[in-house]
């Protein structure tokens, strides 16, 4: 069997459907995907507009 | 469009907005009901004492000391149509119930041996897709959040002008669709994410 590094610990089984998930504040280096994660933020979206395009 | 005003944010045209997007929910709850993953569960990490390695590598996303949720962290961070690599196949071998599946995953990672190119690659399959090929796998939620691969960010390029519109950022996207050959019709994990909000 393969072994892992990590190995979950379990706080507690629960779940709220409607809680917001909050980032966690990390101090770790982590690779740039990751540390790019950390750095990023919901930007509202204004408006869309839908438009068709024929691709065939 | 983008409504950057009050977020301390700011643009310049043609240079590249990065999405991260999350997995829609009901292939989240399809994906766990498939593997048996309790996702309601909360958990941190911690070291397995069983690894060998000589450095403990970081663990595969963020989790503060407060845990998180299984469906938060598949959600967020596990890529559910995302690419398998021979090499994941290679690692669920163990996974495998039946005799067939373990057959089929020796030959998939087989040297050589086109198998995987057919069956797995040219057939668009994602992690999600996996119980089609394997339908035996029966995978570990620890498995699943250390080796599945984990959403990368998207770079699109800005399509506004940041001169005449400096909060508003706009760019052009379209919405990607196929089907895969059982039928099901897939949309990019991007587009689809914009396409919900």
């Amino acid at each position: 069997m393969h072994i892992l590094p990590w190995g979950m610990h379990e706080i507690e089984d629960f779940f709220e459907e409607d809680k917001p998930q909050v980032l966690p504040t990390i101090n770790h280096t982590y690779d740039m995907n990751m540390r790019n994660y950390q750095a990023g933020s919901d930007i509202p979206i204004k408006s869309i507009k839908e438009l068709r395009q024929q691709t065939d | 469009m983008f409504d950057l005003k009050d977020t301390g944010l700011s643009y310049k045209t043609a240079t590249n907005l990065a999405i991260y997007p999350r997995n829609r929910i009901e292939d989240v709850n399809r994906f766990a009901k498939l593997y048996g993953v309790n996702i309601k569960k909360k958990f941190t990490w911690k070291v397995n004492p069983s690894w060998k390695g000589k450095n403990q590598p970081n663990t595969p996303f963020p989790i503060g000391p407060e845990g998180i949720i299984v469906k938060d962290a598949i959600t967020t961070f596990i890529d559910l149509q995302g690419p398998v690599s021979k090499k994941l196949m290679k690692d669920m071998l163990p996974f495998c119930r039946s005799l067939e599946d373990r057959e089929k995953v020796a030959a998939f990672t087989k040297l050589g041996d086109k198998s995987f190119d057919t069956e797995v690659v040219k057939k668009n399959l994602g992690v999600i897709d996996l119980f089609t090929v394997l339908p035996s796998l029966k995978l570990s939620t620890e498995f699943i959040l250390q080796k599945f691969p984990t959403i990368m960010p998207r770079y699109y390029t800005i399509a506004s002008s940041s001169l005449a519109h400096p909060t508003d950022l706009s760019m052009a996207i379209s919405l990607d669709e196929w089907k895969l050959p059982n039928g099901t019709t897939r949309q990019g994990l991007v587009s689809a994410f914009l396409q919900d909000m």
